[in-house]
């Protein structure tokens, strides 16, 4: 449908189930999921806070375990109850608040991966990193330190960052997450621009609904804790897309269905909310 | 959190949080240490062996517990403490206050105060003997500029970092420039007075021990420098870990008064 | 996409043509504030309070002070009647022999705690076991060492060096400890998630990170190592300011003690300056940081 003609970055989720045991308290984080993403896909995932996106981002991307189930990547498991996942450059995460390293420049910043890898030299990888961010227009900024660039600039930094590896999955964590809606829609134009030239594997945690669809090539809705796979929308708007897609009939009943499956959760997360703190 | 209600369950997690790995590893590691001090000492290990074992020191610390001597030396320490360090905050709080709130003020006193701030403390030892009437006073002069500058210091950075939008939400709310002092600027700096303290009874306890070592003929510090002298090594030992642990309890007691004082800052 | 891009490649044009400019235009406001006659003023105030109360009145107790003239007319004299200005090479010697402590003191313990502090923080295991004897010797103050200090080593140097260098040292280490911990975890992820190897990590992580803290606890060890230095020196000394002082006391030469205490004071500061001075450098990206 949306495959881009990929082959390689598909991850299968089966039957994962995470249980946080932090001193006695037993927390079900996730529970039974499964998911199928092919090569190629833009997988959104859309949830109440604290339904555990992260939590299967984080399971993918190796930096905690889960309890039942296993996850592999192209075939491979990567992810079972005995042997956690190790992070690998081939799943390369953007996360919520940014993680450009401060102490560098944008360009040792994007050049990072392929010089620690030992997959370029430095000089090589400059080359590399100079092209990405020219198609991304960033050459301007190279040279400058991360404080110095405004966070959409950030933003687009990390994803050239990640991309000049030879990466199979891109994982996002709500990346978008405290941007006004101007900055955003540049954001989402700019994802749509890399991801149509790249051919990449997207999977990308948010609770903007509008951001999912408008986004994704299938959305997945979650439930609140425990979290499981509640619905699965297929967003069948045609690529390349742009801002007409936001004004179309099609797009309005997407976004309703991915509404009423998501409200009963929400309500159910608010509620669940209210009581922590009482 | 919910500690009421679950009570039995917070105190295993209590437990659990103390009695940890890492909790076992520190005892392993201070006993070892022990172990090795006893060890080098007996051995007369180069440079560390020097220093009186463990057996020697609590040898002597058996009978010095029970001497006035030992005693008076921890009074008279702490005396000289408190005083310096009371007067330090009478005299730098306003100072740093009309610093921080008047710019001419400010403007006026902050180079003098960053001519007189790099000379160490202890420099002025011997101009305070000089100058003033008992040594008593001079100790407890030079105590006072140890915590002075940091008060003083920490109170002018907490009143310049005020967000000014306080201080325009307050005027929004018509209040009049006294209320703005007492009911902004004054909370406002409490936290950087705290950190001040905290560290200026760490200077102080510094200032006096090395004070009283120097040039005068009581405290713990004396005690310490006397043992020294007099050949009585364990002695120093004792003096060492006395002073530190009054030194502790003084921070202890400043920081306990900094969260009573300040209980907006708890982390939940 | 080309106007956002276009917008920082400005910013950074804009901001080396202004820097300059800026910096003459802010200069020029300054001059024209009340703010530099102010602090003359502050400094002209305390001179003439200090002359006023030593030399000109000679009020009770302070008169048996040095007043300002006194000190300065022994510091520039030719022939000093005390022995020590700036034309008597023993002022030298003194001023000598304490840097050269402070800085055998100083850069053994920034050798030392730097490289420990960070390793504390990167392997646990390490810092369960070192950090717990760290945190029962840091309450002791430095300055109750001096006698021990004296006891363990066999010549007086080694052990006014050894103090310095005990004061310095936990303040390097302590505070490279809390810098390698102040690192966001999220860099440590993306680090790892970038494919880099442990070496990596130390290196480009770790040791980055912690730079900031690390340069606050070099200003702070510069601090207490002039601070023990000092004590040491009057206890101990043979040369050095910190002896100067103690026997100008004793041998009642009082305007030298003023004399040793401006020159300590300058020196110390000059110190922290030249600290910071480097911090700046290598830290580029936080001198540069502007509110995102």
């Amino acid at each position: 449908m949306s495959n881009n003609g990929s082959t390689v970055g598909s991850v299968s989720i089966r039957n994962v189930t995470k249980i946080f045991d932090p001193e006695g308290a037993h927390v079900l984080a996730l529970d039974n999921c499964s998911l199928e993403i092919p090569a190629g896909e833009f997988c959104v995932i859309v949830g109440p806070s604290g339904c555990g996106k992260t939590t299967l981002l984080n399971a993918i991307a190796g930096f905690h375990g889960i309890s039942s189930g296993e996850i592999s990547l192209d075939g491979v498991p990567i992810c079972t109850p005995e042997k956690m996942a190790e992070p690998g450059a081939d799943r390369i995460v953007v996360f919520q608040n940014g993680a450009l390293f401060p102490w560098y420049t944008v360009m040792e910043n994007v050049i990072y991966g392929p010089v620690v890898q030992g997959k370029m030299t430095e000089a090589e990888a400059r080359q590399a990193a100079g092209k990405i961010l020219g198609e991304m227009g960033l050459q301007g900024i190279a040279n400058c330190y991360i404080n110095e660039i405004s966070s959409g600039m950030r933003r687009r930094v990390e994803i050239a960052r990640a991309m000049v590896n030879d990466l199979k999955i891109l994982l996002m964590d709500e990346p978008y997450r405290a941007m006004d809606a101007l900055t955003k829609s540049v954001m989402h134009k700019h994802l749509l621009d890399v991801y149509d030239r790249a051919h990449k594997t997207i999977f990308f945690i948010t609770h903007d609904l509008e951001e999912a669809i408008y986004l994704g090539s299938r959305v997945v809705v979650m439930t609140t804790r425990p979290g499981r796979i509640k619905k699965v929308i297929d967003v069948d708007i045609p690529r390349p897309r742009d801002l007409q897609v936001l004004a179309s009939e099609r797009y309005r009943e997407l976004k309703m269905e991915v509404l009423e499956a998501v409200q009963e959760e929400a309500r159910k997360a608010f509620e669940a909310g209210e009581r922590e703190f009482a | 959190m919910s500690g009421r209600n679950k009570n039995s369950n917070s105190l295993g997690k209590l437990g659990k949080s103390i009695f940890n790995i890492s909790f076992y590893r520190g005892v392993v590691a201070i006993i070892a240490s022990l172990i090795f001090w006893e060890f080098a000492a007996r051995v007369h290990l180069p440079v560390i062996g020097m220093i009186p074992a463990p057996s020697a020191v609590a040898g002597s610390l058996s009978s010095l517990i029970f001497t006035g001597y030992y005693w008076e030396s921890w009074y008279v320490s702490f005396e000289r403490v408190f005083s310096g360090f009371v007067m330090a905050q009478i005299i730098g709080i306003p100072v740093g206050l009309l610093m921080g709130m008047s710019r001419k003020f400010r403007d006026l006193g902050f180079p003098i105060l960053e001519v007189l701030r790099p000379i160490p403390p202890l420099a002025w030892v011997p101009a305070s003997v000089i100058f003033w009437p008992t040594p008593q006073m001079s100790m407890v002069f030079v105590t006072f500029l140890g915590a002075f500058f940091t008060t003083v210091l920490n109170i002018l950075g907490g009143v310049s970092n005020i967000d000014i939008r306080y201080i325009r939400s307050a005027r929004s709310f018509g209040a009049s420039n006294k209320d703005i002092f007492w009911r902004i600027v004054l909370p406002a700096t409490l936290p950087s007075l705290c950190t001040g303290m905290t560290v200026g009874m760490g200077i102080t306890w510094e200032v006096v021990v090395a004070a009283e070592m120097i040039a005068s003929r009581s405290g713990l510090g004396f005690l310490t420098w006397r043992s020294y002298v007099a050949g009585d090594y364990p002695v120093i030992v004792i003096g060492m870990i006395s002073i530190g642990i009054a030194g502790y309890i003084s921070s202890s007691i400043i920081r306990l008064l900094s969260g009573r004082a300040t209980p907006w800052l708890k982390i939940i | 996409m080309q106007i956002p891009s276009a917008k920082p490649k400005g910013d950074a044009v804009l901001a080396e043509i202004t820097n300059f400019e800026a910096m003459a235009f802010r200069l020029k406001q300054w001059i024209k504030s009340p703010r530099p006659y102010l602090m003359v003023a502050g400094l002209l105030l305390f001179l003439a309070v200090w002359y006023m109360t030593t030399e000109l009145f000679k009020l009770p107790r302070f008169e048996k002070l040095p007043g300002p003239v006194a000190v300065i007319r022994e510091w520039l004299s030719e022939d000093p009647s005390y022995g020590i200005s700036i034309y008597v090479s023993e002022y030298y010697l003194h001023i000598i022999k304490s840097m050269m402590r402070v800085f055998e003191a100083f850069g053994l313990a920034t050798l030392l705690g730097v490289p420990l502090g960070l390793f504390m923080g990167w392997k646990k295991v390490f810092r369960d076991y070192t950090f717990p004897i760290d945190e029962t010797l840091r309450p002791i103050p430095m300055l109750a060492w001096v006698p021990l200090a004296i006891l363990m080593w066999p010549a007086r140097e080694a052990a006014i060096v050894y103090l310095t260098f005990l004061a310095a040292f936990f303040a390097t280490t302590l505070n490279t400890l809390l810098g390698v911990e102040s690192i966001d975890e999220v860099y440590f992820r993306a680090a790892r998630c970038l494919g880099s190897k442990p070496r990596h990590i130390f290196f480009r992580v770790v040791v980055p990170g912690a730079l900031p803290y690390i340069f606050t606890g070099l200003q702070i060890s510069m601090g207490v190592a002039w601070f023990s230095l000092v004590a040491g020196e009057m206890l101990a000394g043979e040369y050095g300011l910190g002896y100067l002082i103690w026997n100008s006391f004793v041998m009642v030469q009082y305007p030298i003690i003023v004399i040793a205490m401006v020159t300590l004071g300058f020196i110390g500061w000059a110190s922290s300056a030249a600290i910071r001075f480097v911090g700046a450098l290598l830290m580029k990206w936080k001198v540069r940081e502007v509110s995102p």
